[in-house]
């Protein structure tokens, strides 16, 4: 969805306060919510991509008031109602009596061994990573555009770079769909890639000529960027991957070209295209070695 | 400034809530504060119509969310009010406090006929920011444009979801002041105006409705020709495989 919580690109919040020695938790609450959220997460069952939709979800208005762990407290809270662990009378009067006796101790469970658990599962992490039998489609150098995408669930790619176009600069394997985790719709693990997008396609010609920014993208965000193959085409194949590539245009020119009678007696419009195309012809051909012809061969033998 | 106000397109603010019978004004209140403004009662800055609205926009993001329509015209003037050293903060906390504690204290009032009556013609007239300008329209009805991808720093009333996206010239209607420049100061620089159709789909995406369009008046420096759409409308006038341009298009096509 497109929320406030994307503030990519968005002016009026002030400069970055970068805090020297920053500690983990400014206040002592902070670590209490942190805390509960851990121990919490095994009775809410719900996975990371889910608890930040919920958090995208908050109010714009309570949202870009809270802090980052009252995020979390709000969230949490809202959970433990939702899920039946809580109710929300059962909050406020907790919240009451402690407010009239500060003082008043606050319950204290021991459990050594979900602690041990939690504290392992803070140092492992839960990683996403998968293993798919799907080959990347995209390889790094390769030109693309991202799509413009505006779903109503979760999504990890931010407004401000949306239809634009970038370059591919690391591939990390597979890693769950955020997408569809979000909403309980699986895994669904997609080829995960480090995007590079110059700073005057994402902001236009007045951003700074040499900045640009990395983003992490999943594949179905990317599309391959139409205008780069055909420009890309004069180089010399180098990596078989190119001359794959460059197969599969030359197989799509001869169909989309073959001389029969029918296209050049046909339509005058589409004769006026044909005949275009042929100009543009000779120069795809002379760049396509013998193998390929061979295999547009095969293209055109299974197309009819 | 790519700023909070600019919510065209994003989710998340729930259903928008048509008040039957909405009056003009909800609280007393309300219609003290548009009195105030129209009056610009203690503001002597120079302030123009867009650069108040630039104003607005700089609210810190929580506190334009979080504020009503009046609420932020309230802020405003209270800034302006102490910019032009009418008042200061600590003046306007100490009315607020007495206030709080005797709500029934009399409210200043003043009598002045003469200057209402020009309030009044200003409210029924407005301020037409139309003008007569000697440059030509660059665009014509039914012209193949591109928004501008501009993200300045200052005012603009081209919104954040209408960059750098074609559309179709679907009105013009004369030369208007430019708000990019009179909000800072700059001048009124008056350029041509049109409404332009973009399609949903072109905003948001194949899953957009295929039939529903957005309608929107940009300012001619917004917008730039379509190049792709020039193209193919040479191409159709020559008739022939001429130009470079021409055959790089049809291998666009391959």
């Amino acid at each position: 969805m497109n929320s406030v919580h994307d503030i990519g690109g968005m002016d009026g919040f002030g400069p970055v306060e970068a805090e020297a020695n920053e500690p983990v938790f400014r206040e002592p609450w902070e670590g209490r919510t942190w805390g509960m959220l851990f121990t919490s997460m095994p009775m809410i069952a719900l996975p990371l991509d889910a608890l930040r939709h919920r958090i995208e979800r908050q109010h714009p208005v309570d949202y870009l008031a809270a802090s980052y762990y009252q995020r979390h407290l709000n969230n949490l809270e809202n959970l433990l109602i939702e899920t039946g662990i809580l109710s929300s009378e059962e909050i406020e009067s907790r919240v009451t009596r402690l407010t009239m006796t500060p003082s008043q101790p606050v319950p204290r469970l021991e459990d050594p061994a979900v602690a041990a658990g939690i504290a392992e599962m803070l140092k492992a992490g839960s990683p996403v990573t998968r293993s798919i039998s799907k080959k990347p489609r995209f390889a790094v150098g390769d030109k693309i555009v991202t799509r413009n995408l505006n779903p109503h669930g979760h999504t990890r790619m931010p407004r401000y770079t949306r239809g634009k176009k970038g370059v591919i600069t690391a591939h990390h394997g597979a890693h769950v769909f955020p997408d569809t985790n979000a909403h309980g719709l699986g895994e669904n693990p997609q080829h995960l890639y480090t995007v590079r997008i110059g700073s005057q396609e994402l902001w236009g010609p007045a951003a700074a000529s040499n900045e640009c920014v990395l983003i992490d993208l999943w594949e179905s965000y990317l599309a391959p960027d139409a205008s780069a193959t055909k420009a890309a085409l004069p180089v010399k194949p180098k990596s078989s991957r190119k001359v794959a590539k460059a197969k599969a245009v030359k197989a799509k020119a001869v169909k989309a070209t073959r001389p029969t009678p029918k296209v050049s007696k046909g339509k005058p419009a589409r004769t006026k295209v044909a005949k275009l195309k042929r100009v543009a012809q000779p120069k795809v051909a002379a760049r396509v070695s013998k193998p390929v012809r061979g295999k547009a061969k095969t293209t055109r033998k299974k197309s009819r | 400034m790519n700023s909070l106000h600019d919510i065209g397109g994003t989710d998340g603010f729930g259903p928008v809530q048509a008040e039957a019978e909405e009056p003009v004004f909800h609280e007393p209140w309300e219609r003290r504060v548009f009195g105030m403004v129209m009056l610009r009662a203690g503001d002597t800055t120079q302030t123009t119509g867009d650069g108040r609205r630039y104003r607005l926009e700089r609210l810190p993001p929580a506190q334009y969310l979080g504020s009503t329509y009046y609420e932020r015209w309230l802020a405003r003037q209270e800034e302006l009010i102490i910019e032009s050293g009418a008042l200061t903060q600590a003046e306007i906390d100490a009315k607020v406090a007495q206030f709080a504690v005797d709500p029934t204290m009399p409210i200043p009032r003043r009598e002045d006929p003469v200057f209402a009556g020009k309030i009044a013609r200003i409210v029924r007239t407005g301020r037409p920011a139309a003008r007569t300008i000697k440059g030509k329209p660059r665009f014509d009805v039914g012209d193949k444009v591109l928004t501008r991808n501009l993200n300045p720093h200052g005012h603009t009333r081209l919104p954040r979801y209408t960059r750098n996206k074609h559309g179709v010239i679907a009105a013009h209607h004369g030369a208007h002041v430019f708000p990019d420049t009179n909000a800072h100061g700059l001048g009124e620089n008056p350029q041509h105006l049109y409404t332009v159709r973009i399609s949903a789909r072109e905003l948001w995406g194949p899953d957009a409705e295929p039939n529903e369009c957005v309608l929107i008046d940009m300012w001619e420096s917004y917008i730039a020709p379509d190049a792709s759409a020039t193209g193919k409308a040479r191409k159709a006038k020559s008739g022939k495989a001429g130009g470079a341009r021409t055959v790089k298009a049809a291998k666009k096509r391959l």
